[in-house]
């Protein structure tokens, strides 16, 4: 796992902090039952912060796994 | 992705179903005046348009989420604006998992609106719109309070506590009105009944309208209201009687000039809510203040509350109110920038009328 996947998996327990850690690499809004909009808007601000990036409001909805959501922050941050 | 559909009458009982589940936690079958109650607010209205649809959200042709929204106009620089407000954001999260709220939202926000806005929103959807882009107004957020019987403003608030706190105050509440009477006895003026040399006079909605139009507004953005819909706003703020019965009234200092006007719901005992309070020049909100908290001690209120009034900030601070910043909300965002900013320096004559703060879904005890 690299420095970014591992600072966005911190980010996905606050959000999620009933999550399972070993679940957060493969989960999406379809599994976890509380990803829902508030929980979205939630874990991109953490993100926002985290990684000194700005999200889209346009593109949150599309955003809605852990995979995606690293593509994103490999794309958009420049981290490792 | 589900789909997205304009609010339509064939929705009501749904809508009303999903209200009762998301903002009750109640599986009731809706009442027929909440169903009518919907269809008032939101086809009923004066200012109803396709335009500005409130809009519906459907998971594999099941009805999961709704967003309510009300248009309205307002006038900036002196030209009319065409604002669109939210109310009942609600989605099913018993039964549908998804970004609904943010589909809906998204949506909502690209409307042809001049200016989108709500004053009622909680700390989620708070988040929701300022994710959106949307801006916080901090300053209109705050409510202010003024204390009239302190041991029944104690009352109010405690009787609304649960557990052994709730009971105790609610035990104690028999104490109230003869604390309050000894209280209104000491020699501070806090607590001594408000005072006041200018007249009130009781209006009838077309007076109070006429009245409104002679005093104006000096703010950048005002609201804008013609007779006819400015009635039915009115009628719906007097059916609120959980509010307490509806004061309109006009201001005249000793002179026999008019300072300005107040629109108030008084509960005996209770909260008195100011709607909005209008004044011909800043230097009168003194005197309309005064003849506001005077009144309504008169009809027995233990307090007197209202949203922050920017330019009257200090006025209140004076008349012994007291400032809290409540859980909820005003947020907006406007397509001329220029609109945002009046709003964030406080330039706006924004009030309880112009927002969703008048309706009854919050209020009433539909089952």
């Amino acid at each position: 796992m690299d420095d970014a996947a591992a600072r966005l998996v911190k980010c996905f327990q606050v959000v999620f902090p009933d999550l399972p850690p070993a679940k957060i690499a493969s989960a999406s809004q379809s599994t976890v039952e509380t990803w829902d909009s508030i929980a979205a808007v939630t874990l991109g601000n953490v993100i926002e912060e985290e990684f000194s990036i700005e999200m889209d409001f346009e593109l949150l909805a599309e955003l809605n796994s852990f995979d995606r959501m690293l593509a994103w922050v490999h794309s958009t941050a420049k981290v490792s | 992705m589900g789909e997205i559909c304009a609010f339509t009458e064939e929705h009501v009982a749904e809508v009303s179903a999903l209200f009762l589940r998301g903002m009750r936690g109640s599986r009731e079958a809706p009442p027929e005046r909440l169903q009518d109650y919907f269809r008032e607010i939101f086809f009923g209205n004066p200012w109803a348009s396709p335009e500005f649809p409130s809009l519906v959200y459907f998971d594999r042709g099941k009805l999961v989420g709704f967003l309510g929204v009300l248009p309205r106009e307002m006038e900036f620089g002196g030209r009319r604006i065409r604002v669109a407000v939210t109310s009942q954001f609600v989605v099913d999260r018993e039964q549908y998992q998804g970004f609904a709220a943010i589909e809906m939202l998204r949506r909502y926000l690209r409307g042809p609106q001049d200016l989108s806005f709500c004053d009622g929103v909680g700390e989620g959807v708070d988040r929701l719109w300022t994710f959106a882009g949307a801006q916080a107004s901090r300053l209109y957020s705050f409510n202010w309070l003024r204390v009239l019987r302190p041991a029944g403003t104690a009352r109010s608030f405690g009787g609304r506590l649960e557990g052994p706190l709730g009971r105790f105050v609610r035990a104690a509440s028999v104490a109230a009105a003869p604390l309050d009477f000894l209280a209104a006895k000491l020699p501070h003026p806090a607590l001594r009944p408000p005072r006041s040399e200018c007249a009130s006079t009781t209006l009838s909605v077309d007076e109070l309208y006429r009245t409104m139009q002679e005093v104006g507004w000096r703010e950048a953005l005002k609201p804008y209201y013609d007779l006819a819909s400015f009635r039915w706003l009115m009628s719906q703020v007097a059916a609120n009687r959980t509010a307490g019965d509806l004061l309109l009234t006009a201001v005249h200092a000793p002179s026999g000039d008019l300072c300005g006007y107040y629109i108030c719901q008084v509960q005996p005992g209770g909260a008195a809510s100011v709607m909005q309070i209008g004044v011909r020049r800043h230097d009168q909100f003194d005197n309309v203040a005064g003849a506001l908290f005077r009144d309504a001690w008169q009809h027995g209120a233990s307090s007197v509350k209202g949203q922050a009034i920017p330019y009257a900030l200090v006025n209140l601070t004076n008349h012994y109110c007291l400032f809290r910043q409540a859980n909820t909300s005003v947020l907006f965002q406007a397509r001329d920038s220029a609109i945002g900013e009046a709003i964030l320096r406080g330039d706006a004559a924004l009030s309880r009328l112009d927002g969703e703060c008048w309706l009854r879904f919050a209020t009433e005890k539909w089952i």
